[in-house]
């Protein structure tokens, strides 16, 4: 297995009580998945994703990746931000070439890479654009762009789309499928919304609240990727069953 | 922007009428006060002195001067403010040996400090440099030092999963991360800086714009006095603006303010 979540628990302190964020979480996660971590806000799915990413630390249980214990965050496991954490003061093409500058990668080099990853997620006209100047899609793909240019084994997404409109929800999300289907990495994507983990996802792990936990493992058929087919609506009828029993 | 020029000339027209308002009661207490016009004269009169000044060239040279000891002054205490800011903000057990210090001095207005400098470096540009530099420094130390203890934490996780490693974390993240609070130290500083800067040239030099106003007193040429206000009063004007200017445009480019 790839990545490893042997029996992880997390407890936060709020004034001084202890609460427990994550109870004993068990998942293993194949190289080349895409799993989505479903459920509500406080059921510590995004504490998860920080503990993987190397932001945090389990309070029991380890995690581990490729057969090391994850202690810090590494550019082979990098994570596109819900606030897109683009720095304001680099044009798009900039931000995108931060990680690769830290790669020691040469100038010439950078820029072809750059220039395909831009390219890939249709910004190559806003190449030179700086934050301020560009929509929160715009931003949210510069930012998805730079996760992607160093080439990493792992891409976290925490609830990435959250800020975007409809039409520009739904194109993004194509052209990471599309990136996923071409690269084959390993991606794992925090959200909330039932349809969009059916949409990206080749697993779907739900979790439930207070503590959080791990409900249900779901695979998504191929057949399941067409709106209102079958397989569709079979699962997503049994993502809500889970939900409600949950309510 | 059409509306942007719109609330821009509607200000200056306000602006505009304000120093009316201000020149006709001036000129009004003047006449009617029962003002001696050589103690006290009224604006026309300031402003042919003003304009024999420009046309003399006279004023320049005091202008040059002035604005010399003040940038040398100011630059130098952007670069000092700077540098320790950053070294105190992000160095934990250093801001808690320093803030307590810079508590006890900064009450200290800068001309206090101003004989002392004299008897320490002489007469000359010294004095007046040191009390602008001291005057602009702590509005930079303090922008900087609150600056670096609040840049963004998703900007050093972006750092951390980059592996950016020092010093290219201070020079790429942290420097730029705080970029507005510097240009808003600056902005303080100037101000700060202008202020002092007549004070700083009252004592120990024979040249500058604060020279001229306690030399207009001891000739008792209350007309260059008041001409020599007017300056200084414009000419800070015109440093707030740009400084103003500047700040604004580091704001809307690090998404502060009134971006779009």
């Amino acid at each position: 297995m790839f990545i490893d979540i042997d029996n992880v628990s997390k407890t936060f302190l709020h004034n001084k009580t202890p609460i427990l964020a994550l109870k004993e979480i068990d998942l293993t996660i194949e190289k080349g998945e895409f799993v989505c971590f479903l459920g509500p806000s406080g059921c510590g799915k995004t504490t998860l994703l920080n503990m993987l990413a190397g932001y945090d630390t389990p309070s029991e249980g380890e995690i581990k990746i490729d057969g090391e214990i994850v202690t810090k965050p590494s550019i082979k496991r990098v994570t596109v931000f819900q606030g897109y954490g683009l720095l304001p003061w680099r044009t798009a093409r900039k931000n995108i070439e931060l990680g690769l500058e830290s790669k020691k990668i040469n100038k010439h080099e950078r820029k072809k890479i750059v220039d395909e990853y831009i390219d890939m997620v249709g910004l190559t006209d806003f190449a030179d654009h700086f934050p301020y100047e560009m929509s929160g899609g715009m931003r949210q793909k510069v930012a998805i762009a730079r996760a992607l240019a160093v080439d990493p084994e792992i891409i976290f997404m925490d609830e990435p789309f959250n800020a975007l409109d409809l039409i520009s929800r739904s194109s993004i999300q194509n052209s990471v499928v599309d990136f996923w289907e071409k690269k084959k990495k390993t991606i794992i994507f925090v959200t909330h919304f039932i349809n969009e983990a059916i949409k990206l996802a080749n697993r779907i792990v739900i979790f439930s609240p207070y503590p959080g936990i791990v409900v249900r493992i779901l695979k998504v058929p191929p057949g399941a990727k067409i709106d209102d087919s079958p397989e569709y609506n079979a699962i997503r009828n049994e993502i809500i069953d889970v939900c409600e029993v949950l309510a | 922007m059409k509306k942007m020029i719109a609330s821009f000339l509607h200000k200056l027209l306000f602006a505009i009428f304000a120093v009316i308002i201000l020149i006709a009661t001036w000129h009004l207490i003047v006449v009617f006060g029962g003002f001696n016009h050589a103690l006290f004269p009224p604006p026309l009169v300031v402003f042919a002195t003003l304009r024999d000044m420009i046309s003399s060239g006279e004023i320049f040279v005091h202008i040059r001067i002035s604005l010399w000891r003040f940038f040398v002054g100011y630059s130098l205490a952007v670069f000092v403010g700077l540098v320790l800011g950053l070294i105190v903000g992000r160095v934990n057990f250093l801001s808690k040996l320093v803030e307590p210090l810079i508590q006890l001095i900064r009450p200290v207005a800068p001309v206090a400090w101003l004989p002392f400098i004299v008897l320490l470096f002489g007469i000359g540009d010294m004095p007046a440099i040191m009390v602008i530099f001291i005057a602009a420094f702590y509005p930079v130390l303090m922008s900087t030092i609150t600056g670096s203890k609040k840049v963004d934490k998703r900007y050093m996780d972006v750092a951390k999963m980059f592996e950016i490693k020092q010093p290219q974390v201070f020079l790429k993240i942290i420097l730029p991360a705080i970029f507005p609070y510097i240009a808003n130290g600056m902005h303080m500083g100037l101000g700060t800086a202008w202020v002092f800067l007549v004070a700083g040239e009252m004592m120990g030099v024979r040249s500058g714009l604060g020279f001229l106003i306690m030399d207009s007193r001891n000739n008792m040429q209350p007309e260059v006095l008041l001409a020599t206000i007017c300056v200084i009063a414009l000419l800070g004007l015109s440093l707030d603006k740009i400084i103003t200017l500047f700040e604004s445009r580091v704001n809307k480019h690090w998404g502060i303010g009134e971006g779009e």
